[in-house]
């Protein structure tokens, strides 16, 4: 779906993220740390940019725009962005505000990288179900919830390098301690997991009705990652998986979970540019 | 009779020429200690001798009418058991100036691993108090080390180079900081009951630390310090017990081999909780064995680590070196004009002859 304008809008929100990752790189550099308000700041009005270019997407698509691999990315980094702004003023944790800027940049790099993942779809009819609009939204919704999670397991990692090469200077001076970064991963963890599982609940009430239309390939993918998060979570609290495992897994399944958005999202384009219009009910 | 002039000498093997494993080597038993001192004292050409054994160093200060630096490091070698010809390798023998200017920045914490750092001062000062107790003290050190503790006493007051929370104990609390985040519910275990280990649990304490255990060989001992600084002394035999509740672990004892060994941590580690175990080792001899490192969610710090984090803390110190050493330059060139040409102060020991 492409519209000057709302592009626009995304990019400049995306601009203002990347400006505010390089703003923080280079005080890191020169004064060895960054004013977590200055970043705090970037990060909100690139949210609050990025909100404008995708209400504008929203309202040509006439639903929520998560409808190719473009949209689906730029929703994951306004979830996490949404999730930075409310839930890191509480977390206080240093350099969650530059992991968060950073991972922002990287998808939003990525996104605008590959034109091709902002391929057109047919625009939805009127009679879209309210149901699978909230389903769709709370599912990315919950992926910027496990990119958060990336971020904070990518902090424990940090921290568990530093503590066990002995490496204090720079950048891990200003890392959260061990204890902390785990703590915030186990309820990101319990946060994502459970937007996600509400968000399939919403939409196995309409597929369940809807069998002929659920989308095979996003349908097997977004119950795999469901459920590996949903193992994960159950690993951590039987304290069988924690530690360093845990973060490792945390941003491997991330990274995972991001990369099956493509081929899912090229699956499901293809298959509703070849079906008739009236199949395309179903946008997630 | 012509009077020849003495020297003051130092013979000194520190963390700047050995590493930790050989400097647990040489570092002296109580009964070694006394062993040099007799050894070196029975030697005729030492007028006076004091010798200086800390975690970093093993020095030996003497005034004599010449200098026979093989021959000591023979006597020393021989003692400690040690290759006499890598222990003399390892050596460095300064002089007269150079001698004071090294002792007064030992003294005053200049030459530590961590700059600054204030417990060599006191154990110079235990060292120079058990020397005048082996009455190897004459006038010559006792002027050299009484000024030493002076020129500390100003440069501490007077210059950044104390400044900041930079000592073995606080560098090591600060590292379990980093693994905890606040210690207010962490559980602390002591093992030893030395100084480090008294001023571990003062450091600990005002960190807030939520449960210290305190265990020692010698029960009493242990039982002592809880009652001077809090927490609960624990029996030696139910070390693995308390080792399975604890957060950080600190050992400090005088133990020749390793008290937490692989295979006890192994042992006890699947039954831990899944909080992660911060040991700090602050003895030498190690404590604790530096096989455990690649053990998930373990941190070990042994001394040498602790050095080096703390050195890297204290670039800020070091811009404070150079006025430091000009004082000390200027109270030595005071102390060497004041002892006049010849330096022929009166022996410890009078018997002593001086050589024609």
């Amino acid at each position: 779906m492409s519209s000057n304008t709302d592009i626009l809008w995304i990019g400049i929100g995306n601009l203002i993220y990347t400006l505010g990752f390089v703003t923080a790189i280079l005080y890191l550099i020169r004064a060895k740390h960054h004013p977590r308000w200055l970043l705090y700041m970037f990060i909100a009005g690139g949210y609050a940019i990025q909100t404008y270019g995708l209400y504008l997407r929203g309202m040509e698509v006439g639903g929520c725009p998560v409808g190719n691999t473009f949209e689906i990315v730029q929703f994951v980094i306004w979830s996490l962005t949404f999730c930075f702004l409310v839930l890191g003023p509480a977390f206080r944790m240093s350099l969650f505000g530059f992991f968060t800027a950073g991972l922002a940049v990287l998808l939003s790099i990525l996104s605008f990288a590959i034109p091709t993942w902002d391929s057109p779809y047919p625009d939805r009819i009127s009679e879209i179900s309210a149901s699978i609009e909230f389903h769709a939204s709370l599912a990315v919704f919950s992926y910027g919830i496990f990119g958060m999670l990336a971020v904070s397991s990518t902090l424990y990692l940090l921290q568990n390098f530093a503590l066990k090469r002995h490496q204090f200077k720079g950048v891990y001076a200003f890392l959260p301690s061990l204890v902390e970064s785990e703590s915030m991963t186990l309820r990101i963890l319990v946060a994502g997991t459970g937007v996600l599982t509400v968000s399939l609940l919403v939409g196995s009430l309409y597929w369940s009705q809807n069998l002929a239309e659920v989308n095979g390939p996003k349908f097997f993918s977004s119950i795999a990652v469901w459920l590996a998060y949903l193992i994960v979570l159950g690993l951590r609290l039987t304290n069988r998986l924690f530690a360093r495992k845990l973060a490792v897994t945390c941003v491997a399944l991330f990274l995972i979970a991001i990369l099956s958005i493509w081929p899912v999202g090229n699956s499901r384009s293809s298959n509703e540019i070849n079906e008739p219009i009236s199949d395309k009910v179903l946008p997630e | 009779m012509t009077q020849q002039k003495r020297i003051l000498f130092c013979w000194t093997v520190s963390h700047h020429s050995a590493s930790i494993d050989y400097r647990e080597t040489i570092s002296p038993a109580p009964d070694q200690l006394d062993l040099i001192y007799t050894s070196l004292y029975d030697e005729d050409w030492i007028n006076e001798l004091t010798v200086v054994s800390t975690c970093n160093r093993l020095e030996i200060y003497g005034a004599s009418y010449e200098a026979h630096y093989q021959k000591l490091t023979a006597i020393v070698a021989k003692i400690l058991k040690v290759n006499p010809v890598e222990l003399f390798e390892k050596s460095k023998t300064l002089e007269d100036k150079q001698a004071l200017i090294h002792l007064f920045s030992v003294t005053a914490g200049l030459d530590s691993q961590i700059v600054g750092e204030t417990e060599i001062t006191g154990q110079v000062k235990q060292a120079f108090l058990y020397a005048a107790k082996q009455r190897s003290i004459g006038t010559r050190l006792n002027k050299a080390f009484q000024k030493s503790f002076q020129t500390t006493k100003w440069i501490r007051s007077n210059t950044n180079i104390g400044k900041g929370q930079i000592n073995v104990t606080t560098v090591a609390v600060d590292l379990a900081i980093k693994v905890f985040g606040r210690l207010h519910n962490s559980a602390a275990l002591v093992i030893g009951a030395g100084d480090i280990a008294e001023k571990t649990i003062t450091t600990l304490q005002s960190r807030g630390v939520k449960k210290l255990t305190l265990c020692n060989r010698t029960f009493e001992k242990a039982q002592d310090l809880a009652n001077t600084h809090g927490g609960r002394a624990v029996p030696f035999e139910s070390l693995d017990c308390h080792l399975l509740e604890a957060d950080v672990v600190l050992c400090s004892t005088a133990s020749p081999e390793f008290i937490l060994t692989e295979s006890r941590f192994n042992s006890f580690l699947r039954k831990r909780s899944i909080r992660p175990l911060c040991l700090l080792d602050l003895a030498l001899p190690r404590d604790i064995d530096p096989g455990i490192t690649h053990l998930p969610n373990i941190f070990l710090y042994n001394l040498d680590d602790l050095a080096e984090i703390a050195d890297s803390n204290l670039n800020a110190r070091k811009e404070e070196l150079g006025k430091c050493i000009e004082h000390i330059e200027k109270k030595v060139a005071q102390l060497t004009d004041n002892q006049g040409p010849s330096g022929t102060n009166r022996t410890a020991n009078p018997d002593r002859a001086q050589p024609t």
